[in-house]
């Protein structure tokens, strides 16, 4: 030190380096005041929106409600301004064009207590596809026959082994459940190969054909599933009620597959088909007569890409919501960030889009209570 | 009575010719039914209850008359049909018109069974050409019947 008290001129220029000029479009970073009125006893929207320059994740959870938001609240041309051919899409009950959403989810949450938001979603219309996996189908069945319990992520596996336990994270489903299933899903197999019989005998080789509906595609057996099950408590269920699709690729990767296996050897020399060729047809097809095209993806994986790829066939989504807890460095597709979609043109680039990095049950009743379901449906 | 005798196809015939037993109590090397044929067990597996539903019993078996391998899973409580299997020796009187011609413990003629095609037939052929004495093994099943084995007959 010189002590002539003042810096030298390399610390001064390395710890006091001079700010610009603060833009004008510099947003301050604020919160919730509890102490303030309003705050008491907040609604979802409020709370939503007070998060909105929090930072971090409180801003992506408010940038997610606007985007979802803003694909709900999206109205085109009125029908009656339309060729027959542009008929394609979806439209509100007033006859304007409107988005198609596409929401996938895995199978965790159908085992955890958002299955009843989700079923909220679909027993209200307000999503017009689904992606889910084998276990988001056959847990929601499986709930109607026995329910699942609340355990700890800390039981040992082998102690719930022997006690014929399974672990979901902190959930725990007897194995007794899938007995009920087997019970309840076996003899829906056998009538399904029987009229796939039938159907065989009548039509013969049009039975292969792109329009003929001999051989089942998984998202036609799930409606089935929901005919079947008839229970309101059912995503399934209101899902063939309201007749929105749910896609499965994968429906033979759980207990829905194991029953379908073991259904071979008794089905022999007969079997049962899935034909997932006509249900990426149909997805697509839905995919490109949107209007505009919305994805809430809760979760990674099969789920995330298979409405991501939807999308690519009409050149990217319109709006993007990712929920999931998925981190990109390893180059999976589940931990992507919507900006790596826009490079291969399955989102739009001049899209909305985010990535909430977050645990879907955290999140999403606040976004749903926030959204969805911030007024009461008319149709109730 | 070279001719084919159907009348274990009628209904009430079924119920001596099988009997049930439950999947868990198989054993390997024992009979079973599968897809409607006799079969001996060559191989099986158990998966405990889980995810997959109830215990299952994987039953690999091969068709005692044609050698066909069959499979079957089911669950291991369920009621699986065991055949009645039998065996007998009969005295070889005669070879006609590929059917063996047989003598049975009572002294009548049995004239029912056919010659069993490849190396078995062709030996028990060539040996009673030879002039041997042979007796024959008959395995009888679930109406079916089959030599299966043949070997001299006992010096007297």
């Amino acid at each position: 030190m010189s002590g002539t008290g003042k810096l030298p001129e390399l610390a001064s220029d390395a710890v006091l380096k001079q700010s610009i000029p603060v833009p004008d479009d510099f947003v301050e970073v604020s919160g919730m005041d509890y102490s303030k009125n309003e705050a008491y006893n907040s609604t979802a929207k409020h709370l939503i929106s007070s998060m909105k320059n929090m930072g971090f994740q409180a801003s992506s959870l408010s940038q997610a409600c606007n985007i979802i938001d803003d694909m709900r609240s999206w109205r085109g041309k009125h029908e009656s301004e339309l060729e027959d051919h542009e008929k394609n899409g979806e439209f509100d009950d007033e006859g304007y064009q409107k988005t198609t959403i596409f929401m996938g989810y895995t199978s965790n949450l159908i085992s955890s207590g958002l299955r009843d938001t989700l079923r909220y979603l679909v027993q209200h219309k307000m999503v017009s596809a689904i992606v889910a996996t084998a276990g988001g189908i056959e847990e929601d069945l499986i709930k109607c026959l026995a329910p699942t319990y609340m355990g700890d992520f800390a039981l040992p596996g082998k102690g719930l082994r022997d006690q014929g336990m399974n672990r979901i994270g902190n959930l725990l489903v007897p194995n007794d459940n899938y007995c009920k299933f087997e019970e309840w899903i076996v003899p829906i197999l056998d009538k399904v190969l029987e009229e796939q019989q039938e159907s065989l005998k009548d039509n013969g080789k049009d039975s292969l054909d792109l329009e003929s509906d001999t051989v089942l595609t998984p998202s036609k057996l799930i409606d089935r599933l929901g005919k079947e099950i008839n229970d309101e408590t059912s995503v399934l269920y209101w899902a063939h009620k309201n007749k929105i699709p749910i896609f499965c690729p994968a429906l033979t990767d759980g207990s829905i597959g194991d029953m379908l296996f073991f259904h071979t050897f008794k089905s022999s020399p007969h079997a049962l088909k899935l034909d997932i060729v006509a249900d990426i047809r149909r997805i697509n097809s839905m995919s490109m007569a949107a209007y505009k095209a919305g994805m809430l993806i809760l979760g990674g994986g099969l789920i995330k890409h298979h409405i991501c790829n939807a999308c690519l066939m009409r050149n990217g989504a319109d709006y993007a919501v990712f929920i999931n807890t998925g981190q990109e460095f390893d180059g999976s597709d589940a931990g992507a960030r919507p900006d790596e979609a826009i490079s291969w043109g399955k989102i739009k680039s001049d899209a909305k889009s985010v990535k909430v990095y977050a645990d879907v049950s955290l999140v999403l009743p606040l976004i749903v209570a926030a959204t969805f379901a911030s007024e009461k449906p008319i149709n109730i | 009575m070279a001719e084919e005798d159907h009348t274990f196809e009628t209904a009430d015939a079924g119920a001596a010719l099988t009997y049930p037993m439950q999947c868990s109590a198989l054993r390997k090397n024992g009979h079973v039914v599968i897809k409607n044929r006799p079969c001996k067990i060559v191989d099986m597996s158990t998966s405990k209850t889980g995810k997959h539903g109830h215990a299952k019993v994987h039953l690999v078996a091969i068709d005692i008359f044609t050698g066909k391998k069959l499979e079957d899973l089911s669950p291991s409580t369920h009621n699986m049909e065991v055949p009645n299997v039998s065996r007998q020796e009969f005295q070889l009187l005669d070879i006609d018109d590929g059917f063996l011609s047989l003598m049975t413990s009572d002294g009548d003629t049995k004239d029912d069974v056919k010659v069993p095609e490849g190396e078995l037939g062709d030996k028990i052929q060539s040996e009673f050409d030879e002039g041997k004495d042979l007796v024959v093994t008959i395995i009888s099943a679930m109406g079916e019947e089959a030599a299966i084995a043949y070997k001299d007959a006992p010096k007297a």
